[in-house]
């Protein structure tokens, strides 16, 4: 038992660990991954929008999820961008607009495929009180007077088409807490029964809606990785196929290392 | 980003590489160079942070906010350590005690012991996430409380009277959830976000940036 210093020494394993997680984060290394029902239904949900729906992307999340996760929100808006959807932009955490500003340089959708801000996709302002300004937001969207970048909602076309949550056809959701959930919950069926909402974050975050409102999640790093594999690859597939790669490195060595040491038989080993 | 921006982020990658290198290689020279260098950096802004803060004291107790000198004075009394007063270190380190007991006893007794209580049965009354789990997961709670008892004329039996049979259980399960915990840490804790996510974050957006300054992207 223990380190075999005659087959590879300590050093050596460790730089074929680190060479192994490495691989993946520089080179397109596709290992297979598994897409699981819910990736597949929350793939599905954004594939099934027609062109001209109306889609929200309520930002709930603080600046240090955007930072970790700002490649999987670029997957997620180009896909919706692919489709010819309109996009609403909902921050609801103080720090979600500044996330919200640079997402928009990050995910370009100009160069991507010709949207025009105002046009195509629209980023509203920050309101506080959570329940009451998502309940006065879904029931009356000109509670926001102008957009993020303070021009006034009239000059924006793509206000003519969303007045009220009943306008719109899907919800993306990626709360930092299982809070914002519930919030929603309780306020935006009342005013949309046939809300139709996606979980980016965590399957366990939705569970006691999913099939009635929620139609799709992404359950943490896996999923996104999952989600990222059918759409645009991103930080997450990296993180996910380096993990992958180097979790297979480790039961390989375990096997390996119990055929090529030398066994002892039990009965060799003299207790204390 | 400038010329300024680009040494900075290269020295900082390389820095992050070199502290990095620790689980894998051990205690070495970049390692070690690094770790005083951080050392070195946080002493440095902890005494500039220190400075400002007694300005910032000065400045708010000529405003007439006198109340703040209770505090330093609690504060200064640690550094009767170094004195022969020994003895008046003892307050400051009772009082930060106290408070922190009394913060931590009043939330952990509602969040790890009521709040988990609630759950267990409230998921075993409601069945969730499905019959058989929530079974599982309720006998796993009792069995496994029952087996670290440590009261000579309770847990006698479980361990090795007639109820032998649920200790033996009771360590079964202590197995599986052991074993689970160390292959999520293993997995999530140590190679998800302790290993990938670090040479994403770090590694590769900085190697982007500086190759981005180049005018090189990366085609993956």
């Amino acid at each position: 038992m223990g380190f075999n210093y005659k087959v590879i020494t300590r050093r050596q394993y460790a730089w074929i660990m680190l060479i192994l997680a490495l691989l993946p984060i520089f080179l397109p290394i596709s290992l297979p991954i598994t897409i699981g029902p819910y990736t597949k239904d929350f793939y599905n949900e954004i594939n099934n929008l027609k062109k001209g729906d109306y889609v929200i992307y309520w930002a709930c999340y603080d600046q240090g999820h955007h930072q970790r996760t700002w490649t999987l929100f670029r997957s997620i808006v180009w896909q919706m961008a692919d489709k010819g959807v309109k996009i609403v932009f909902i921050p609801f955490t103080p720090t979600a607009p500044g996330s919200l500003r640079e997402l928009k340089t990050l995910v370009n959708l100009e160069a991507h495929n010709g949207y025009k801000y105002g046009v195509d996709y629209v980023m509203l302002p920050y309101i506080g009180n959570d329940d009451a300004a998502l309940s006065s937001m879904g029931k009356d969207m000109t509670v926001f007077q102008k957009d993020l970048f303070d021009a006034p909602l009239e000059q924006l076309p793509i206000m003519d088409g969303i007045k009220t949550v009943a306008n719109v056809k899907l919800v993306f959701e990626y709360p930092q807490d299982f809070t914002f959930p519930e919030m929603l919950m309780r306020q935006w069926p009342s005013i949309n029964p046939n809300l139709r909402v996606i979980e980016g974050r965590l399957y366990s975050l939705v569970t006691p809606w999913y099939g009635k409102y929620v139609f799709g999640a992404l359950d943490g790093a896996r999923g996104g990785a999952e989600y990222q594999q059918l759409t645009y690859p991103g930080e997450l597939l990296k993180t996910i196929q380096s993990r992958n790669l180097v979790t297979l490195w480790i039961f390989a060595s375990v096997v390996l290392a119990n055929i090529v040491s030398p066994k002892k038989p039990i009965n060799s080993v003299r207790m204390p | 980003m400038n010329e300024f921006e680009l040494i900075c982020l290269t020295i900082g990658l390389i820095l992050t590489i070199f502290s990095f290198s620790y689980p894998f290689f051990g205690v070495s020279k970049p390692f070690s160079f690094a770790e005083h260098l951080g050392i070195g950096g946080t002493a440095a802004v902890s005494i500039l942070t220190l400075y400002a803060t007694f300005q910032g004291f000065f400045t708010n107790v000529s405003k007439g906010q006198w109340t703040l000198l209770i505090p330093i004075a609690i504060g200064a009394l640690s550094f009767a350590r170094l004195t022969k007063y020994k003895w008046l270190a003892n307050y400051p380190i009772a009082i930060m005690t106290g408070v922190g007991m009394g913060l931590v006893f009043g939330t952990t007794i509602t969040k790890d012991i009521i709040s988990q209580i609630q759950g267990s049965i409230s998921d075993f009354s409601k069945w969730i996430p499905d019959p058989i789990s929530s079974v599982l997961m309720f006998f796993t709670a009792i069995f496994v409380m029952l087996y670290f008892f440590y009261s000579r004329r309770i847990s006698e039996d479980i361990h090795t009277g007639r109820a032998k049979l649920l200790g033996t259980i009771a360590r079964f399960l202590i197995f599986a959830t052991l074993g689970n915990l160390y292959a999520k840490v293993l997995v999530y804790d140590g190679l998800d976000y302790g290993l990938t996510a670090f040479l994403v974050a770090y590694v590769r957006r900085s190697v982007d940036l500086i190759l981005a300054y180049f005018g090189i992207i990366l085609p993956f």
